[in-house]
């Protein structure tokens, strides 16, 4: 298996995956949305709140806040040697205490060590006027997708086989309905002969196909080859998550493996 | 006895949960915001 970067940002990434098959890059996908662990709010202790919003609104606003996850120094809570009570091994703890007029965002909540401050600090959580006031604590804890959408940390992982596109070049007339019709507009006219420019954007929508009257052009996905996509909340880097997904990918094989030598 | 606000002239007042007819003995209003207890409600972010 081959893996090249195409785009690498913090919170985005492009790969192009070769010599593997549909299941694999699915598998990778499946792991990246329900078992990738991540930080989020799962405890709000409400001390006043007169607010417009109802208190239980308001904690859901607030599980669904991207708060910055470092696995290294996190344990599950059930996991944990204090037994689920709630230590900072396994627990984040924050305060938010606002008097109106004004609105209530994400980065009033404040962390006990600024090295959890939360990087959205624009999110709103609720607008208040005058004589309303919200104060409240919170426990972040770590969690996986598969048992709520606040610790999913991977938003639409998606992958597409690898376009070919070939050009007949004997039978193809340039007469020009394919790249006006390309929604893409990866084709072009170089050196008096169709070809294409940016192979990676294809969708493999097939439009090409269906206009040339001479059926000169062949759209079709390489099956062993991927472009996978995918973007993070901000909680975790998409380097992160991408290694941490294939090293939980690699526990879960190395289980199954050993499964499967009882069996014999 | 059960604290209540007086909707219109915001001050406390306290009346009986039984009292039928209330009324604001310092402005009239019959409209009251019943205050929000002082202990901590612990709920999840769910």
């Amino acid at each position: 298996m081959k893996v090249t970067t195409l785009e690498l940002k913090p919170n985005k990434a492009v790969l192009k995956i070769e010599n593997t098959k549909p299941y694999f890059v699915n598998s990778l996908r499946r792991i990246m949305l329900s078992e990738l662990p991540k930080l989020a709010i799962e405890d709000v202790i409400i001390y006043d709140n007169t607010t417009p919003l109802f208190d239980e609104i308001i904690a859901h606003r607030l599980g669904m806040i991207p708060l910055p996850t470092d696995l290294k120094l996190l344990t599950f809570r059930d996991q944990c040697t204090c037994k689920g009570k709630g230590c900072p091994n396994c627990t984040v703890r924050y305060t938010l205490s606002k008097e109106g007029e004004g609105v209530v965002y994400s980065g009033d909540l404040q962390p006990e060590e600024k090295s959890w401050a939360i990087k959205e600090d624009k999110i709103p959580i609720v607008e208040l006027t005058k004589d309303q006031r919200l104060i409240l604590e919170v426990e972040a804890i770590l969690g996986r997708g598969k048992d709520h959408a606040k610790w999913q940390a991977v938003q639409a992982p998606a992958y597409k086989y690898y376009p070919i596109i070939e050009i007949d070049h004997k039978k193809c007339d340039l007469c020009k309905k394919c790249i006006e019709e390309c929604p893409k507009n990866i084709l072009e006219i170089k050196n008096k002969k169709l070809s294409v420019k940016d192979i990676e954007k294809c969708t493999l929508c097939r439009t090409c196909m269906d206009v040339c009257e001479k059926n000169a052009i062949t759209v079709r996905g390489d099956e062993n080859k991927f472009i996978f996509r995918f973007e993070t909340d901000g909680s975790l880097t998409a380097k992160e998550a991408l290694l941490e997904s294939a090293s939980i990918l690699e526990k879960k094989y190395e289980e199954l493996g050993k499964l499967l030598k009882k069996l014999k | 006895m059960t604290r209540y606000k007086c909707g219109l002239c915001k001050k406390p007042v306290q009346f009986d949960v039984k009292n039928i007819g209330m009324q604001c003995p310092y402005c009239g209003s019959k409209v009251f915001y019943k205050e929000r207890p002082t202990i901590a409600k612990r709920i999840k972010a769910r």
